[in-house]
């Protein structure tokens, strides 16, 4: 080993961080060499002057009213912390009566969407079967559905609609016996594209309208943990609250966001979003698209591509203006 | 004492004074690993208040049976890096700015040096010039490496740079304290 290399290694060295073999190499020099030998011993003293430098710490004064400036740091930032206790206390007195309201929110929202998207898992077998109601689908060339065992199947939608309850795997529908409910012949853009046949020859487009079917088995299963007639603010709240969260990261700390996210969270808001786009006015439904675009995409994020794809993500997130959106959209619900 | 573990379920549950016996758990050690790493008073303040923040905010995704020191002191390194890095663009000198630190010491007392031939004072007053005039990066590193113990793995994945970065900055801090000591030594 030269000295050059020695000087190089030097500081990995002091550390630890060689192979056995590499160490062994650098042992042996120093022995044979004074001057680094002499280097050695410098880096040594240095690394313990570094850490004899005094730390200087504040004095009580200033962690006295530390908390307290930090509350009001959170509530500057909207951030519920002085309310929460308050809620919780409200939760234990209220929660029987909440959850029996709950209960019959699910009840009646369940029995809502049954009448729009029916879609049942048969008893036996991994294909589903539906009653078709029509308004969503009419302008894809098909439709994914999951079935019961958590698989994915796109299905070809361009022939006769199956009488209801037949097994709609591998079936052909029809667009045009899709009936089409008024709130939806005014159309909403990318509501009211033409027919499957015009645009797709009746092959499948990749497209979020054909995840309609898996929305509407995984609310009709009641399984999802918002109020019926809280879901439209929730929604959007909540999906504002972990778009915003991403976008607030900074590059170097998106693999901790990656690593800390709720992605069943993540996905339940997702179909939820779905949902509420669908069944929501024009207006409201156009500026709820964007929100379902980024929530797609952070689906499709994980810690293999999110190097890549991460600082675009959260600048389309930043540029969006999600709290602008949000209340906006609220607004247009709420007429 | 609770856990830390137990007063993350709290906190996620709305206590707003389990969050507070967790700040006051970890808020000392914190401001001296920041104040470390940007070497002023107010900007420490600014970045344990907003490592703080971003604690509350990430409460609903962070597993409360993840240890917490290593989260909290890699939030507040990076948020350090962005603050001196916002104040370079801003062409602020940092450079004597270390008179605004508060009197009280970690330590308490005179801190001790290896090497008896030098005037402690004037080695200490080399050290500290020589760790003001480091990049930020690099004496992020070398606080990682020598106050906290990390190894390079552990650096990096802190500082969300490569092992080999780790390396030449750790190298690069090492010898610029290693000169300053030597030209002191010369006088």
């Amino acid at each position: 080993m030269s000295c050059s290399e020695f000087r190089e290694q030097a500081s990995a060295w002091l550390d630890d961080e060689l192979t056995p073999e590499a160490a062994r190499q650098m042992d042996l020099h120093r022995l044979a060499c004074p001057d680094c030998a002499a280097l050695a011993e410098e880096l040594r003293r240095a690394d313990a002057a570094f850490r004899a430098q005094p730390t200087p710490m504040p004095d009580e004064a200033y962690w006295s009213g530390f908390e307290q400036r930090l509350l009001a740091h959170l509530g500057h930032e909207g951030l519920p912390i002085a309310r929460r206790p308050a809620l919780r206390r409200a939760f234990r007195r209220w929660r029987l009566p909440a959850a029996a309201a709950v209960a019959l929110g699910f009840c009646a929202l369940g029995g809502y969407l049954a009448t729009r998207y029916l879609v049942r898992p048969r008893a036996a077998g991994d294909s589903l079967t539906v009653a078709v109601p029509g308004r969503a689908e009419t302008e894809t060339g098909g439709v994914s559905l999951r079935d019961s065992r958590g698989g994915w199947d796109r299905i070809p939608w361009g022939g006769e609609i199956p009488p209801s309850g037949a097994p709609l795997a591998g079936k052909v529908l029809s667009p045009a016996e899709v009936a089409v409910p008024p709130r939806a012949k005014g159309g909403t853009p990318g509501e009211s594209g033409p027919a499957p046949s015009e645009t797709t020859g009746g092959r499948a487009p990749d497209s979020t309208a054909g995840e309609m079917p898996l929305m509407a088995q995984e609310l009709s299963n009641s399984a999802l943990p918002v109020a019926a007639l809280d879901m439209e603010m929730d929604v959007i709240a909540g999906t504002a609250a972990v778009l915003s969260r991403l976008g607030t990261n900074d590059r170097l700390n998106l693999d901790g966001f990656i690593a800390a996210r709720d992605q069943a969270a993540e996905s339940s808001l997702f179909i939820r979003l779905n949902a509420l786009r669908r069944n929501a006015p024009p207006e409201a439904a156009r500026l709820l698209e964007p929100f379902e675009l980024l929530m797609q995409r952070l689906g499709n994020l994980d810690g293999e591509n999110v190097a890549q794809e991460g600082p675009a993500l959260q600048k389309l997130v930043r540029d969006c203006d999600l709290t602008e959106r949000a209340r906006l959209v609220r607004a247009q619900l709420n007429r | 004492m609770s856990s830390d573990e137990k007063l993350l379920r709290c906190c996620r549950a709305g206590d707003a004074e389990s969050f507070c016996a967790l700040v006051n758990r970890y808020r000392r050690p914190l401001y001296a690993h920041v104040v470390r790493i940007v070497r002023r008073h107010e900007a420490a303040d600014d970045v344990l208040q907003e490592t703080f923040v971003r604690l509350w905010r990430a409460l609903d995704a962070f597993a409360p049976q993840r240890p917490l020191w290593p989260y909290l002191r890699r939030i507040a390194t990076n948020l350090a890096l962005d603050h001196l890095r916002r104040l370079t663009r801003r062409r602020e000198s940092e450079l004597g700015e270390a008179a605004e630190f508060l009197p009280e010491t970690a330590g308490g007392g005179a801190p001790t040096v290896p090497g008896g031939e030098l005037e402690t004072n004037e080695l200490l007053e080399a050290v500290r010039r020589a760790t003001e005039e480091l990049s930020p990066e690099t004496r992020a590193c070398l606080v990682l490496r020598l106050y906290e113990g990390l190894g390079y793995r552990q650096i990096a994945e802190t500082l969300g740079i490569a092992l080999g970065t780790v390396m030449s900055r750790l190298a690069r801090g090492r010898e610029a304290l290693r000169q300053a000591l030597a030209r002191e030594c010369e006088r």
